[in-house]
């Protein structure tokens, strides 16, 4: 079980972005990517989480070679145990709140049920009152926490967050961090974060360093 | 899903609105050509059956010819003709009416037929005389296969009775002669002493030409004025489908050498000119289903291209190709249901005014347009509008259902 990464090769065109990648991620670790920019983070990340392929090489996640899953596999593999937090927050500007936060329950079907789960998360995030408010009527930093909770809603086993904090100021970058400590802790979430804040980096329980497309530490 | 699309419709009110407003327009376009063209046809065509029957079995006119005048004059000898025998040999008549009497009674899709005489004669009164175009008829056989009954002015068809020399003559007519109600006037088959008939009836066809020749009398007293009882020059029949005249025709062809025509056959111009109708018909249904397609196809492009970054979250959360797709057509399909609606009703209530507008002119017993409002113009309205939706909404929705998530997520951080 768990998450792993063996021999992974990524180009684009003649340019070697990732070379011969290999580690593993038990379930429920906290686990930060770093590294300079450029240096392929964002890359593995989209590889890690079914959103891109590797050139060369495999990933699994629980066991299942992402490579050979079919489009429906893939699906339901995010839909049920993939959260994603990304630099920009990107809800759906004409639902509220509470929709965008059910947004993936939606789709499976088991909207009603999570709606108790949305109000808790909105709550722990600080956002309960804005509820029904559309992402436009917000602040940059409530829609991330939207987006956070949104990633959370269906309980994943895995969130992967790029940069998660890139666009919020200090102490709501320090709120999200906070939450997502929170979630590993008490879920037991695997949580693959990037980051090119060393601070935010060593939060995590394992630092994996990348520097010209290889793992340095 | 559903609701889904639905918010992402009200959030474009405008785009939405307008397009929602084109396939109404273009549905009710449809709705009030196709109303009017197939009530001018319906018109048409109940015009002509007063006139013509569903079929109509008439005597095959006979003319001189000069090798039968030859074989029977000189049968062993060379003729060179001055001026060749030619002219016809003898009117129209059928050659054995109950011979087709039996028939018509045997055929189960006639509904009733009307065996007539038609002659030439001259009517006079005291000074005035006119050449008549006289029809006799058996009128309880007549009014059943046609509506001449509603033409009457005055009087009616059954009014003419056979042995009592009654006739019916049109408005112009009557009015020619210096008739009216009552008098009697003097009928000649032109070789023969006159014989006088009483007038019970005045009849308004509607027809100029028509409404200054045309009388109507009993089959018997027309026979016996034109010195030929038991003469018939046609059969008019009626049958419980119209549509079936012209196979029926065609198989009764074969039966004798008597003319048989179909109503579609006896008027081929009038046929093709619905046949161009429908035609006409036929192009604007295509030209608004391009048009309202157009418009579903270039909104729901513009929209998919706004809502990339959307359609990448909603496949990162996992919505599959097909949730997509369905999401986009699903707005196509609303637009166009709504629309079709929207233009269902426009048409309607415009028909109805169309229909309701007093004429100074009169066509066919009013003053009204004839409008049809067969269900079949409307589903056909409405289906055209949801499909041409369907269809311009698929490439863009489906184009949109390949974006892959990780495109985009790049393309914005
Ligand atoms: N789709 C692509 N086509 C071509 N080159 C790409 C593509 N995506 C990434 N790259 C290249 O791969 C390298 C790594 O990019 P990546 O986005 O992974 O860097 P990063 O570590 O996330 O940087 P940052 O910290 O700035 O986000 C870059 O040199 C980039 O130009
Ligand atoms: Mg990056």
């Amino acid at each position: 079980m768990g998450l792993v990464v063996d021999h992974i090769h990524k180009d684009f065109g003649k340019q070697k972005v990732l070379k011969d990648i290999n580690f593993k991620i038990e379930n429920g670790e906290y686990v930060s990517i770093s590294g300079r920019s450029g240096s392929g983070k964002s890359t593995l990340l989209y590889i890690l989480s079914t959103l891109d392929i590797p050139t060369a090489g495999d990933v699994f996640l629980d066991e299942c070679n992402t490579k050979k899953m079919n489009d429906h596999e893939i699906d339901v593999f995010r839909a049920k145990h993939i959260g994603f937090i990304f630099q920009f927050h990107y809800l759906i500007p004409e639902l509220t709140t509470l929709e965008n936060v059910l947004l993936p329950a939606t789709n499976l079907k088991v909207e009603s049920s999570k709606v108790e789960r949305a109000k808790e998360l909105l709550n722990e995030l600080e956002i309960l009152d804005q509820i029904h408010k559309y992402p436009s009527q917000m602040s940059g930093g409530q829609q991330q926490r939207v987006a956070i909770a949104r990633a959370l809603i269906m309980e994943p086993k895995y969130i992967f967050a790029d940069e998660p904090t890139g666009n919020l100021d200090t102490y709501n970058a320090a709120k999200v961090m906070d939450m997502l400590d929170k979630i590993n802790r008490e879920s037991k979430t695997t949580i693959v974060l990037v980051t090119h804040d060393p601070d935010f980096a060593a939060r995590a329980k394992r630092e994996i360093l990348l520097s010209d497309g290889r793992v340095v530490n | 899903m559903f609701k889904l699309a639905l918010k992402q419709m009200l959030a474009k009110k405008k785009q939405t609105f307008l397009i929602f407003l084109g396939i109404g327009f273009g549905t009710m376009i449809y709705i009030i050509v196709a109303g009017l063209q197939l009530g001018m046809r319906a018109y048409m065509v109940e015009q002509l059956l007063n006139n013509t029957a569903h079929i109509l079995i008439s005597g095959e006119e006979k003319y001189i010819e000069k090798d039968f005048v030859e074989n029977h004059l000189y049968p062993d000898e060379m003729v060179s003709w001055v001026v060749p025998p030619s002219g016809k040999r003898e009117e129209g008549k059928l050659g054995n009416p109950q011979g087709w009497f039996e028939v018509l009674d045997n055929t189960p899709q006639v509904l009733s037929y009307s065996p007539r005489l038609n002659v030439q004669a001259i009517a006079s009164n005291t000074q005035y005389s006119a050449g008549i175009s006289l029809l006799g008829i058996i009128p309880q056989k007549q009014i059943k296969i046609s509506s001449l009954e509603d033409y009457m002015q005055e009087g009616s068809i059954l009014d003419v009775t056979g042995g009592t020399n009654t006739i019916i003559l049109s408005h112009k007519l009557l009015k020619k002669l210096g008739a009216k109600m009552g008098s009697t006037i003097n009928l000649s088959n032109g070789v023969d002493a006159p014989l006088p008939f009483k007038v019970v009836g005045i009849i308004k066809l509607g027809n100029n030409q028509l409404d200054e020749t045309f009388a109507l009398s009993h089959l018997k007293d027309v026979q016996k004025l034109n010195k030929t009882p038991g003469r018939i020059t046609e059969i008019a029949v009626a049958l419980y489908n119209m549509d079936l005249a012209t196979p029926l025709a065609k198989r009764w062809k074969l039966l004798s050498r008597d003319q048989v025509q179909g109503w579609q056959e006896a008027n081929q111009n009038l046929m093709e000119m619905i046949k161009i109708q429908d035609l006409f018909r036929y192009i604007i249904t295509v030209t608004v289903l391009l048009v309202s397609g157009f418009g579903i196809y270039n909104v729901l492009s513009i929209m998919i291209n706004q809502k990339q970054k959307e359609i990448a979250i909603l496949r990162s959360v996992g919505f599959s190709k097909e949730k997509i797709l369905q999401l986009f057509l699903s707005q196509g399909l609303l637009l166009g249901i709504a629309g079709g609606i929207l233009g269902n009703v426009l048409g309607l209530i415009l028909c109805k005014i169309i229909g309701s507008i007093e004429f100074s002119f009169e066509i066919g017993k009013s003053n009204n347009l004839w409008v049809s409002y067969d269900y079949l113009i409307y589903v056909t309205g409405f289906c055209a509008a949801v499909c041409s939706s369907l269809i311009a909404g698929v490439i863009p929705s489906y184009s949109a259902s390949k974006l892959t998530p990780l495109e985009i997520i790049r393309e914005h951080s």
